[in-house]
């Protein structure tokens, strides 16, 4: 079959590979009918997050239809139509038992990576690396999906691709990220990105009843999106001196009662620290760049809650005593897919979420590094690419 | 604002809660024979010389004239920066195999150079003897805990111990037949094992470099549903003994896994070559095994990355493993 791989730092090219096959009784095989790019992948392709082997098929956000199935599997057939989350989960362990997917105990086969950084290992993903599993992803024609009846969403009927891929990671991610806001009516929302997840996150607070999103990017178009879709306020960051300034001012003087970072490591700030961060990356000396989530910690309101979507490996001057002195309640992880998805796919029924307005360009597989390129350089108002394998 | 929070394992078990009991429980080498360090003394004292050669060093390169000053010679920078590097050399090599004496020995001879100078110092005219013989009984001193530690690594075969352990949502005697009937899977990430009648498991390693090293090993004790504890017998290139404990978690969270492991690597030249491949192994190989186990535990397969496409054009058969 094809498959997009990574060969190298920025160098994404389509290559004939094996198919997957059935491993284990409860794996299935999914022919992919759509997968999308996101911002995370970003991190791995530039090389900042380790582990990734030349070779490695990429892709973690895509959806199709069942091929086979193992013997063991009982709640999805071939010919269904399914949405697969990122993470790999076994449905089993106290973790998955517990709604933290993502943080499975039995999915990774190389947990020795994970533990280093980690301390325990987490669940296996499709297509990120290595200390994530090594698993191959799903910008291919064909994808291996272990434990099948957990991780496999049947789509209803009358739900278009566009309507629903993105149920995959970006709308659990946001929508999560808003429930851990803990939102009460009247609250104010504040979020840090405007791509794919932080569009998600700002309608995950207006559903969840937020009274005001306040929406910061640079993009003209994405913060467009912002105001259209999710009814935000606007902060264009290269507009003014102080986004948290202009938060305080938009609040009273409160601060937002809950700020969300759907950044991560490649923010693009404006300031000294960001300079700094942009020094220590050339002399190879980098951790992560922490504009947008410094930002936040400093605008949120005192005793408020900080929703960490963005990924980071390790940051550099951090401001712990900030967020300790001013009481804040942190909350993060990577989004627990199967605890979402069914709940999106029901608001997607009712015509209460409809993110398909995410999909601005479609690519076949073998565009796809090209789809990348534009992705990683937000051209032509590009939010995300949506690709078609087969 | 009560944000709920969610559950972790620790609060649900109540945990750190300390009773009695536990305390017999964790302690260790319960359940084992005699007590277990975690850096045994010569190794410990190793790792102490190599930061003493690490700091000295430092401090030799950097303000050369002040050491001087200090230990009575005459200023001679670039003889004591050399002598610092040689130090901060010394030290490093140290830090990353304290377990062998080679280093050792040459901090040894390093305090031999160092009285040496000392000694030429003293004989000029105008020393202050006060200073020398000082720098001299402190080298000496040194020098004496080189010489001891060197030869108690030389001598001996310091026993490397592991203990690691994992909550799995199983019954414990569930786990004591599991374990026993796929030992093979469950180590296959790192060596090839058969059982025999007889509670005898046969076992093939591969090393680094094209090596394999084998070796049988024999059940010693079993108390089913709670503990089992084999060794190596006769004839292992690297005697090891070992045992696996089941106790029951707290709470509805199942069994707690303990797997302890003890290798006696051998004296002499092997040892250089296999301490390296075992000085951070074992940890590894125990803790890799216990996840293993769990995972086929608790959801009836190993994760695994057989048949994993890739670009890559080796074999298309790809097993997760210790290397990248």
């Amino acid at each position: 079959m094809r498959a997009l791989c990574w060969e190298g730092v920025n160098d994404l090219r389509v290559q004939t590979v094996p198919d997957p096959v059935i491993v284990n009784p409860r794996d299935a095989i999914v022919k992919v009918t759509a997968s999308t790019t996101c911002g995370s992948d970003l991190h791995f392709i530039e090389g900042y997050v380790p582990t990734m082997r030349a070779g490695d098929i990429i892709g973690h956000e895509f959806m199709g239809e069942i091929l086979e199935v193992g013997r063991e599997v009982k709640k999805v057939k071939k010919g269904d139509r399914v949405v697969v989350p990122p993470s790999i989960c076994c449905g089993n362990c106290w973790y998955c038992k517990h709604d933290l997917w993502s943080l499975c105990d039995n999915t990774n086969p190389n947990p020795e990576l994970q533990e280093p950084l980690l301390g325990y290992p987490t669940a296996g993903t499709y297509g990120y690396t290595h200390a994530f599993g090594g698993y191959a992803g799903g910008h291919a024609q064909f994808v291996r999906v272990p434990h099948a009846d957990n991780d496999c969403f049947k789509v209803p009927e009358g739900l278009r691709d566009e309507q629903v891929l993105f149920f995959s990671d970006a709308a659990p991610t946001g929508f999560m990220g808003a429930e851990f806001c803990n939102i009460h009516p009247g609250d104010i929302v504040a979020v840090w990105g405007c791509g794919g997840v932080g569009l998600m996150a700002q309608q995950g607070a207006r559903l969840l009843g937020a009274d005001r999103v306040i929406a910061i990017d640079r993009l003209p178009e994405r913060l467009q999106l912002a105001k259209d879709r999710a009814g935000a306020e606007i902060i264009d960051y290269t507009q003014t001196d102080s986004v948290v300034e202009t938060l305080k001012e938009m609040t009273g003087g409160r601060g937002p009662d809950s700020c969300i970072d759907a950044v991560g490591m490649d923010s693009h700030g404006t300031g000294v620290t960001h300079a700094y961060d942009r020094a220590r990356q050339a002399l190879h000396l980098h951790t992560d760049h922490g504009e947008a989530l410094r930002e936040a910690i400093m605008a949120c309101r005192k005793g408020g809650t900080l929703s960490i979507l963005g990924v980071y490996e390790l940051m550099d001057k951090f401001p712990i005593g900030t967020i300790m002195n001013k009481g804040l309640t942190v909350r993060s992880a990577h989004q627990h897919g199967q605890k979402y998805v069914p709940r999106l796919l029901d608001c997607a029924t009712r015509g209460e979420l409809d993110p398909s307005y995410l999909a601005t360009h479609t690519f076949t597989l073998e565009q796809a590094p090209r789809a990348y390129e534009m992705f990683r350089n937000k051209r032509d108002g590009m939010v995300r690419a949506v690709i078609r394998p087969n | 604002m009560g944000a709920k929070q969610t559950e972790t394992p620790f609060e649900r078990s109540g945990q750190p809660q300390h009773h009695a009991g536990d305390a017999e429980k964790h302690r260790i080498g319960n359940g084992g024979n005699g007590t277990r360090q975690a850096a045994t003394g010569p190794r410990r004292l190793a790792k102490a010389l190599g930061w003493l050669s690490v700091g000295l060093g430092a401090a030799e390169l950097a303000v050369p004239g002040r050491v001087s000053d200090l230990v009575g010679t005459r200023n001679n920078d670039p003889l004591v920066r050399s002598i610092g590097a040689r130090e901060v050399a010394t030290g490093i090599a140290i830090l990353k195999q304290p377990y062998s004496s080679k280093f050792l020995w040459g901090r040894v001879g390093g305090d031999l150079v160092n009285l040496a100078l000392i000694g030429t110092a003293a004989k000029a005219r105008g020393s202050r003897k006060r200073r020398l013989i000082a720098a001299a009984a402190a080298v000496g001193g040194v020098a004496a805990l080189d010489v001891l530690c060197s030869a108690r690594l030389t001598r001996a075969a310091e026993p490397i111990h592991v203990t690691r352990s994992i909550t799995i949502a199983r019954p414990a005697r569930e786990l004591y037949d599991l374990w026993q009937e796929a030992l093979p899977q469950i180590m296959a990430h790192f060596a090839h094992v058969y059982t025999s009648a007889d509670d005898r498991s046969h076992w093939a390693m591969n090393l680094p470099g094209e090596r394999t090293i084998q070796w049988e090993s024999q059940v010693v004790e079993r108390r089913p549903g709670e503990f089992m504890s084999w060794k190596s017998t006769d004839g292992a290139p690297v005697a090891s003994e070992g045992s696996i404990r089941f106790s029951p978690a707290p709470r509805e969270l199942g069994t707690e896994v303990t797997l302890d492991l003890s290798l006696h690597p051998p004296g002499g030249k092997a040892r250089e070559s296999i301490l390296r491949t075992f000085d951070f192994v074992p940890g590894t190989i125990a803790e890799k095994a216990l996840r293993r186990f769990k995972s086929l535990a608790e959801t009836g397969e190993i994760p695994t990355l057989q048949g994993n496409p890739s670009g890559r054009k080796a074999a298309t058969t790809e097993m997760g493993g210790l290397t990248l």
